[in-house]
Order: C-alpha cells, then structure tokens, then sequence
C-alpha cells in the first residue's frame, strides 16, 4: 500500500476528486457522508486507544491521503473502504511514533481542584437529561463492586432488555452529558 | 447484538495495551468494521474508568491504566468527568 505524504504542492482537492471520494464510501451523497463521518469516528477512536496526544491532527492526515489515494483506487478496490483508512491510519501513527517525544502523561488529579464551575455545568446538563434517562443514570451507578454487576442484571431484566442494550444506553447518556458539561464550560469560560 | 462480545474480545487488554501487534491490529480492523465492537469497546472504555475510580483494579492494571490508558487528553478528560458524576 503506498501511503507516503501528500505531495501537497503537486496536488490539490477539488470538488470532483472529493466527489469520487465520497462515492466510493457510498452510492448517494447522504450514504456517503454518514459512512464518512463514521470511518473518522472509528479511526479517531483508534488513535486514541494507541495513546495518540492529537488523533484528531492524525486522522486528518489519514484522511487526506486517502482521498488522495481514491482518486486512483475508487474503481478497482474490493471491500469494505474502512479497512484502508486502518491501513493509512497505522502507517500515519508508526510515523507518528518516529517523531514523538517520549512524555509521561501527568497523573490524575484527585478531583481537589475540580472547580465549582465544573460542577455546576454538571448539575445543570444533568438537569436538562429527559427524566427517564436522568433516574436510568442515578440507578445504574448507585451500586458499586462486588454487587454492582448483579444489580444491573436486575435492572435490565426490570426494563426488559439485554444488559448490552443497557450497556449501550448509559453510554450515549454519558457520553451526551460529557459533551454538555464540556460545552457549557467552554460558554462560561467565553463570559 | 451479540451479548458475548465482551467476553469474545479482548478490549480490555487493548485498552491497557496489553496485546501484542498482530492482536491489535486484528481487533481495530475489527472495530473498523464490526459496529457491536465498536459500541462494545466504548462501554467498556466507562466501566474500565470507572473501576479505576472504585479502586478495583489490580495493581498491575493500575499501573497500566495510568501509563497508558490516560497517555491521551481526552481520556483524562473522561476521568475527570466520571470522578465527578461520581460525587
């Protein structure tokens, strides 16, 4: 797989590589962009689980290649497009990994400095979460180990799902929280 | 959705980076393409956050949850926040 550089001067994007990009990822436009917005998604994740400081800059660059790279490859490739953005995304991060200092991440902190702001972006976003998903949040966490595993058996069986559905459910919910505590601390920090 | 998906992957290890090459590689391709995977490793990221918090996990996995899990930014992030749901 050839996956140097983008010769950036010798070449540049418009609308109707990025269109042969887009229709080799899906046959509408529509298509297209979720399955785009998927891959970088999945290989951001990537990025992350390998310890990346900056994975959004990496899959940038993963997926600037292989636009690049579609432009000769949309018609004749076999397969799921995902597995060649893995395939430029490992060889982005062995390059990464060449030029990369070797910093120790800092410890966690123990939550003493957290700021009242933080907390009251918290409350607040906890508010804001639709009843049912506020009290699936507050009994889903209220038991700690060694009993908590059973306790959520229980509560799956009591809403009628699988666990995994469950699993999968308080995921978004935090997820979603996360991203509303996030972004009202950055509308504070603005003020 | 496949309910053994947490016991058929490694994503613990993973995680923790405690697989070798190949299986890594082997796991992303999946997570690539496999979205149960994908949704499974995300909860299992929380949960490993999670028992970081409650202090059950075992020396050895603190150790590489510290080193390794939280190298990156928005992990950090991700404790900070679920240390303060926690309160």
């Amino acid at each position: 797989m050839n996956t140097q550089p983008l010769p950036k001067k010798e070449w540049n994007l418009t609308q109707e590589a990025f269109a042969k990009f887009l229709s080799w990822l899906g046959r509408n436009p529509d298509d297209a962009g979720k399955k785009y917005e998927d891959i970088r998604r999945r290989v951001i994740k990537i990025f992350v689980c390998r310890g990346c400081d900056c994975p959004e800059d990496l899959t940038d660059e993963t997926i600037n290649r292989v636009i690049f790279r579609s432009q000769e490859i949309a018609e004749t490739y076999v397969g799921d497009p995902a597995l060649y953005f893995y395939g430029v995304a490992h060889k982005v991060h062995l390059e990464y990994l060449r030029k990369k200092p070797d910093i120790q991440p800092p410890l966690p902190s123990d939550g003493s400095l957290r700021s009242e702001e933080e907390y009251g972006c918290l409350d607040q976003c906890f508010e804001r979460l639709l009843p049912r998903s506020r009290e699936l949040v507050l009994e889903y966490y209220q038991e700690e180990k060694p009993s908590k595993i059973e306790f959520r058996k229980q509560l799956a069986l009591q809403l009628g799902i699988p666990l995994n559905a469950l699993r999968i459910r308080i995921w978004r919910i935090r997820t979603n929280l996360h991203a509303c505590v996030v972004q009202c601390l950055q509308q504070k920090a603005m003020k | 959705m496949n309910a053994n998906l947490e016991h058929e992957l490694p994503l613990r290890p993973y995680l923790l980076g405690d697989l070798n090459s190949d299986e890594q590689q082997r796991l992303e391709q999946r997570l690539m393409i496999d979205s149960a995977a994908y949704e499974e490793l995300n909860c299992v990221e929380d949960e490993l956050i999670d028992d970081y918090l409650e202090g059950a996990l075992s020396g050895n996995e603190k150790q590489k949850f510290e080193n390794y899990f939280l190298s990156a930014p928005e992990r950090r992030q991700k404790l900070d926040f679920a240390s303060a749901l926690k309160r």
